[in-house]
């Protein structure tokens, strides 16, 4: 190994042809490359990855918003060399338009308290779909990624991924996307039925506004799923939507020109994914095997690791218990109950350095 | 309505597939065909293992992002469980169709979903195990799976085991968990609003109710006793499921 | 993906002349059926449909949309047919083959344009809302006769089906979910059925009714007759094939309606006996639940 990992010296004889520089040597063969870097033969050396992060090191974050200037809140995320930008465009509904559409479902709801508000917005958010995201690797952000292929499963999953967290987290009010209408009276009528007037004044939901989330990844580099995530939040912390009011004599929503009202977003959730190195590539037996948790981990150990999590937490809420909004593992089974527990201090430090990274 | 509480099996369903098998629970009634291990296609192709394809085909509609999810989930989780090794540059193809799933009364479901169906993951998963043991394909342990969810009602936290549709709309969190046949976790999938606390709370549930151990002959009383409060015992249906199968096979002996 | 095996040279003589001998190798009548069996599921619209070894899932299932622009006054009504690798590793996904070409033709002709379905009464406000109604059809085991089972099952689960009640109050469309008004069945005019014969011998004279996989197989020709109980012919397709005389397809077709008598009687059967199952107690408890919220 040592032999191997020593560079070529110009002075040095013609080394055999079975000598092979570092770059070459971890091209060939990642694995043992990977495990080397991760436990030096020489115990002075701190143990740590190919792209020279501890194991426990992710990637500096760096959010950029408001880029985009047609879409109603953009931002851009950078985490090592995967960029991802987002954009949020809201679009009007008119409740004509939804088939499924009831209007007596949120009438009542201010009566039954908070939780059956919020339970009723996450519905009708669902039930009308409106909530959009979209998610494109694009060509050539990667090798892997073709031109003029149907998306990749990996882009599949990770808007389901999205769109799943979206709704269960309840990051979006749906107050924010309705679009109210108080239908006014004629001043004669005003002056005849005063008593009626109460009645009559009751306002309705004539639309909603529909958020579509556009992620384009620009580069590449493993760990999709926190930096999309990264950028869905910023992005929709960023968006602004113009006012818009029913107009009755054209029948239609209209929009007013200008700055508008600031999106109302609940809650911080940051995503942190881990992957697992395993010691032996190919040995079925995993007894009193070593293995290392790798934070962010890049494309390359990506393709080395089986066994996967990812930890989605809200430390936003100020004092108390961190809240887990996600959390998924699959592929192996070393993450056991333990390790678990000990994964979601990890995310909640990962959840201080994204925040603080956060524009406000 | 005439949700079964009780899981229910059939192994060999399907007559011109390797390995099948049918899987019923809390509504949700899976098929699954396995083929394998059988030709690559060459861009799946891998020189050290099988690859292993997962479908899923709901009933209505066709596939869509949720599926492929679904899919990719099951994937790693299944791999790891099944011998790969044994089988280089082979495909192992598991087909789950689905076939009955509850509705939620109270909402008028929608064809196309796009948000995770959490509630189908332990009978797909289930499903599959079943069959790959239909099927013979050689595995390092076999796994199951349950869902649990914890609900709010009038302020009192429960924790509800297969949770129904409505359950899940109105629970705060809603968790799979499968565990391998030597107690490791080897699937966890959470979403909602929860503590670590609670998570652990979960997780012990769902641990007593995939990890009971195979009642011995004395001690039959007790554990009759014990799975009456605790649930379905997932690990040993699956295990009489496979010993009234392999009994109707042989009864010619 | 590996290619189905053809039968040997041996096997199909064998079956060839067997059946000049009049005998099949189940040893069915050549005009007779291997026993049908339909599983209603606990879901409205859910029919399991076994011929023998060929297995056949039908799902119906409603949804509301948008009419079609060009046909404003008609609800949208589809059968979806993909055969997926469970039937076969042979079949692939988002890859037809002929047979599921055929299948899904077939069954467009039987169901769909003999307007079995009132499509009409699914268009809820003209142009602006109507019922999609879809069908999916999941081959599960494929041993021959695929389209007699397939469209048996589709036609039970469209019989089964009930769609989510609805009201119209000054021009407000209401729909209501299954705990607020029990849902209501589709308007069904008639029940078409498909009768598949296969011909063998020179001249196609001897005419075999469901054959299996390997029958199929070895067959010269084949014709579909799609027809209800009343006798009246929805469809019949000869595509190709050995000629066959005219008298024999006569012949064939006075048989088919005595098996479709036959389908349409059992079929009424299962749903009289599933309505009386759902009936016990079962619309009791959900009033019960109901009053709990």
């Amino acid at each position: 190994m040592a032999t191997i990992s020593s560079a070529v010296g110009e002075d040095q004889p013609p080394q055999p042809s079975l000598t092979f520089t570092r770059p070459v040597f971890a091209k060939l063969s990642p694995h043992p490359y990977l495990l080397h870097t991760l436990s030096p033969s020489d115990p002075s050396v701190p143990s740590s990855r190919t792209n020279g992060r501890k194991p426990q090191e992710a990637r500096k974050i760096q959010i950029n918003t408001s880029s985009l200037s047609q879409a109603h809140g953009s931002a851009l995320v950078r985490t090592g060399d995967t960029t991802v930008i987002c954009g949020v465009r809201g679009e009007i509904l008119p409740v004509s338009s939804i088939p499924q559409f009831r209007a007596d479902q949120h009438k009542n709801y201010n009566y039954d308290g908070e939780d059956k508000r919020i339970e009723q917005g996450k519905k009708e958010l669902l039930e009308y779909d409106l909530l959009v995201p979209n998610i494109e690797l694009a060509t050539g952000c990667a090798p892997q990624f073709l031109p003029g292929v149907p998306p990749t499963t990996l882009a599949q999953t990770v808007s389901t991924r999205v769109y799943s967290l979206l709704h269960s987290a309840g990051i979006v009010d749906v107050e924010g996307l309705r679009v109210w209408y108080t239908p006014a009276k004629r001043d004669e009528d005003k002056m005849e039925e005063d008593d009626r007037e109460e009645e009559e004044l009751e306002p309705e939901v004539k639309g909603y506004w529909v958020l579509y989330i556009d992620l384009l990844f620009v580069s590449f580099d493993g760990n999709p799923f926190d930096a999309a995530w990264t950028a869905v939040m910023a992005a929709l912390r960023d968006t602004k939507l113009p006012n818009a009011r029913w107009d009755p004599d054209r029948e239609m929503v209209v929009c007013e020109k200008g700055e508008g009202k600031r999106l109302d977003v609940r809650g911080l959730p940051v995503a942190c994914s881990a992957a697992v190195f395993l010691e032996k590539e190919h040995a079925e037996d995993r007894e009193g095997d070593r293995h290392w948790i790798l934070l962010d981990p890049d494309r390359q150990e990506e393709g080395l690791c089986k066994e996967v999590i990812t930890a989605v937490v809200d430390c936003s809420g100020g004092q108390g218990e961190t809240k887990i909004r996600s959390l998924e593992k699959q592929g192996g089974t070393v993450l056991g109950r333990e390790l678990i527990r000990g994964f979601v201090g990890v995310a909640e430090e990962r959840w201080k350095e994204v925040a603080a990274e956060m524009p406000q | 309505m005439t949700a079964t509480s009780e899981p229910e099996a059939a192994l060999g369903v399907l007559p011109r597939a390797d390995g099948s098998a049918k899987y019923s629970h809390a509504g949700y009634t899976v098929t699954a065909a396995v083929n394998g291990p059988i030709e690559a296609q060459r861009k799946d192709e891998n020189p050290y293992e099988a690859h292993v394809d997962v479908i899923v085909r709901p009933a209505a509609g066709v596939g869509g992002t949720r599926e492929r999810h679904l899919e990719s989930i099951l994937q790693s989780s299944l791999s790891h469980i099944i011998l790969i090794k044994n089988f280089p540059r082979s495909l192992i193809q598991i087909v789950l169709q689905v076939e009955d799933s509850p509705e939620n009364d109270y909402v008028n479901t929608k064809l196309v979903q796009g948000n995770l169906n959490f509630a189908i993951m332990p009978a797909l998963f289930q499903t599959a195990v079943l069959a790959l043991l239909s099927a013979g394909v050689p595995m390092r342990a076999t796994a199951t799976a349950t869902a649990v969810a914890v609900v709010f009602h009038d302020g009192v936290k429960r924790t509800v085991v297969d949770p129904s549709p409505r359950e899940i709309e109105i629970a705060r969190s809603v968790h799979v968990l499968a565990f391998t046949s030597h107690d490791e976790l080897l699937l966890a999938e959470s979403e909602g609003d929860f503590i670590v606390k609670e998570w652990d709370e979960v997780y012990e549930t769902a641990k007593k109710i995939c990890c009971h151990s195979a009642p011995a002959d004395d001690g039959m009383q007790m554990a009759l006793d014990e799975e009456a409060a605790a649930g379905p015992d997932m690990r040993h249906f699956l295990r009489s499921t496979m010993e009234s199968k392999v009994a109707a096979d042989l009864y010619w002996k | 993906m590996p290619r189905e095996a053809e039968p040997s040279l041996n096997e199909k003589q064998f079956v060839i002349q067997a059946l000049q001998e009049n005998l099949r190798l189940d040893g069915r009548e050549l005009e007779q059926y291997r026993p049908l069996e339909l599983t209603l599921g606990d879901q409205y619209g859910v029919a399991d449909a076994t011929l023998g070894k060929t297995r056949v899932l039908a799902k119906a299932s409603a949804e509301l949309t948008v009419p079609y622009t060009d046909r404003p006054l008609d609800g949208i009504f589809t059968i979806a047919t993909e055969l997926s690798p469970m039937t076969s590793p042979a079949f692939e996904l988002n890859r037809p083959t002929e047979t599921e070409v055929l299948l899904s033709r077939l069954l467009e002709k039987t169901v769909r344009r003999s307007n079995a379905l009132d499509t009409e009464s699914l268009c809820l406000i003209a142009g602006q809302k109507c019922w999609s109604v879809r069908v999916d059809v999941h081959v599960l085991s494929h041993d021959g006769n695929l389209i007699d089972a397939a469209c048996f099952a589709v036609v039970s689960a469209l019989r089964h089906f009930k769609k989510p009640d609805t009201s119209m109050e000054g021009g407000v469309l209401t729909v209501y979910t299954a705990a607020e008004r029990e849902p209501v069945p589709l308007s069904w005019l008639h029940s078409p059925f498909c009768v598949t014969w296969s011909f063998y011998g020179e001249q196609g004279e001897i005419a075999v009714l469901d054959a299996t996989w390997l029958e199929e197989q070895v067959r010269v020709g084949s014709c579909t007759i799609s027809l209800n109980r009343h006798g009246e012919i929805c469809q019949i397709s000869k595509l190709g094939g050995t000629p066959v005389e005219a008298v024999a397809l006569l012949q064939c077709s006075a048989v088919s309606l005595t098996k479709v008598k036959e389908f349409s009687t059992y079929l009424d059967e299962k749903l009289a006996e599933d309505a009386k199952r759902r009936n016990k107690g079962g619309l009791l408890a959900e009033l019960s639940a109901e009053n709990d919220r």
